[in-house]
């Protein structure tokens, strides 16, 4: 009884201690990514350089600075004091994850958007695909092997599928049209247990449209269950009975429980 | 990642290589004690000899050195100099933010991702001690009700999402106790003891040693498959078949037995 109960306290310990890492992982991710085609540029913050020599396709970790307001936040072109963006006093997320794209909007003049990045758990087995239209350009269709996975996507939105693991192959053609096919097709790894972020950027007329990506891995689950039996074996199971009760208890609530319950 | 208390990353490492020296003092003993050191028979004591912490540790990942290692792509160093054009009015250089020590480059994002080939796969498996010789591995992934796939009675599941035996984190290999009336690779997986070896053989024709480290039983309501399949932690192998009662109802048994093994290399 009293090896059961100190298990039990051990079960609960065990329980306050699995709180802490969940916590942990509320600490915010941010990504700032250059979106924006031969455009090479610093960001300043009140007037001083937070990042030079900021290249297309370049991404930066803000994630340090999460939940601080970055004041007067200036992109300009690299080396000179001409602004292309000013998003004055900018406050940064304290959780969550996300991703600053600076990008063309559909008219070609240079904007930031802000994509929160969707990092639930995927199923055992699959991966995840999200696009987003960061480019000069109309609304397009995404395809996927041929098919239309997203229909309408305006700049500035996104789509996004988990589908199971393997490959695709991606094609943006103007919505509601087969062709012409303004980019790709291009073959897109689905990872199990990752999101492939993949970012249509640059310019239809300039003739610079093309595909940014970025991963975030570690989304994956365990199958459900490990069935490995469907038939009864003579005597052998009940073998197995000897190690159920203690053992059940000791694993179950881990390392800490186990030092508890050896004291006794 | 945010900078982690550098004390507690300290005492985390120093923890981590107490349980690394454990780890081989019981390896080490396990070897030396000869092909008779392992119990003639499987009972609590036994368990809580070989199977406490120890194995919860290496359950978590959390034993030994080196996983940490791989979590980030390597940092690339920021052009420290604003670049100089050429020759035009530049103005003064410009003052740096301090903010610029806290953001990092991450490099370009322009290549699609590489689809993944991989490395040498288990095609084979040789267990000693239940006298099982060369069962064939084949890789599985899962099913559309979300349970992990299983191959028939004569072959051991590899579950090709997680890593491969010997890799960073837990590598699982699942089989029948008994399948359709026929017994399994993992009839008389019970057998197993602490300190049984058994031999893992890939693709590339290389094969790998493995130490059992621990044996255990949950119902498959409470088993810790998060553990089981994580791709983080030291390398372990856990191999996987069924146990416990056997619910006709369900034509399945209500537990998994779980061998939880380590390489023999582990750290060398």
């Amino acid at each position: 009884m009293k090896k059961f109960l100190a298990v039990l306290v051990g079960a609960l310990l065990a329980a306050v201690f699995a709180a802490g890492p969940a916590n942990a992982q509320d600490d915010a991710t941010i990504m700032l990514l250059h979106g924006i085609p031969d455009t090479d540029v610093d960001v300043l913050a009140g007037g001083e350089a937070a990042i030079e020599g900021f290249s297309f396709g370049d991404m930066q970790d803000l994630s340090a600075l999460a939940g601080q307001t970055l004041p007067g936040l200036q992109v300009v072109l690299a080396g000179t004091d001409t602004v292309a963006i000013d998003a004055g006093d900018t406050a940064l997320p304290a959780a969550g994850n996300f991703t600053i794209v600076a990008h063309l909007d559909a008219e070609g003049t240079p904007t930031i958007s802000v994509f929160e990045n969707d990092t639930s758990s995927t199923a055992a087995g699959e991966g995840r695909i999200v696009v987003r239209h960061t480019a000069a350009a109309p609304e397009v269709d995404v395809l996927a092997n041929g098919a239309v996975a997203f229909a309408n996507v305006p700049n500035g939105a996104e789509g996004q599928l988990d589908l199971a693991a393997g490959s695709i192959t991606a094609e943006v053609v103007p919505a509601g049209a087969s062709e012409p096919v303004v980019i790709g097709p291009a073959d897109l790894p689905i990872s199990e247990g990752s999101s492939l972020i993949v970012y249509a950027v640059g310019s239809l007329d300039g003739g610079t449209l093309t595909v940014l990506t970025q991963s975030i891995s570690g989304l994956q689950s365990a199958p459900e269950t490990v069935n490995t039996g469907n038939s009864p074996v003579e005597q052998g199971a009940a073998n197995t009975g000897l190690i159920a009760a203690a053992v059940l208890g000791v694993a179950i609530v881990g390392a800490g429980s186990f030092r508890l319950a050896r004291q006794r | 990642m945010p900078p982690r208390d550098p004390h507690r990353q300290a005492h985390g490492r120093v923890t981590r290589w107490l349980a690394l020296c454990l780890v081989f003092l019981l390896v080490l003993s396990s070897c030396t004690s000869g092909g008779d050191g392992a119990p003639a028979s499987l009972d609590i004591d036994d368990i809580d000899e070989f199977g406490g912490d120890e194995v919860e540790e290496i359950l978590a990942g959390s034993a030994p050195v080196e996983a940490e290692s791989a979590e980030r792509p390597a940092e690339v160093e920021a052009p420290a100099e604003p670049v100089e054009s050429n020759g035009d009015d530049v103005t003064a250089p410009r003052e740096r933010s301090p903010l610029a020590d806290e953001i990092e480059y991450l490099g370009s994002t322009a290549d699609l991702p590489v689809i993944h080939d991989g490395g040498p796969v288990p095609v084979s498996l040789d267990l000693p001690t239940l006298g099982v010789t060369e069962a064939p591995v084949t890789d599985v992934g899962v099913e559309p009700n979300g349970d992990m796939e299983i191959p028939d009675a004569s072959e051991v599941g590899w579950y090709r999402f997680g890593p491969s035996p010997g890799d960073t984190g837990s590598a699982v290999l699942a089989a029948h106790i008994a399948y359709k009336g026929v017994d399994g690779v993992f009839r008389n997986l019970t057998e197993m003891r602490p300190g049984d070896r058994f031999s893992v053989n890939f693709s590339d024709g290389s094969s790998r040693e493995f130490v059992v480290f621990g044996l255990r039983q949950w119902s498959k309501l409470e088993i810790p498959l998060e553990d089981l399949f994580s791709r983080d932690g030291t390398p372990r192998l856990v191999l996987i078949t069924c146990g416990g009662s056997f619910n006709r109802a369900l034509d399945s048994y209500d537990d998994n037995v779980v061998v939880i093994a380590i390489p023999v290399d582990l750290g060398t």
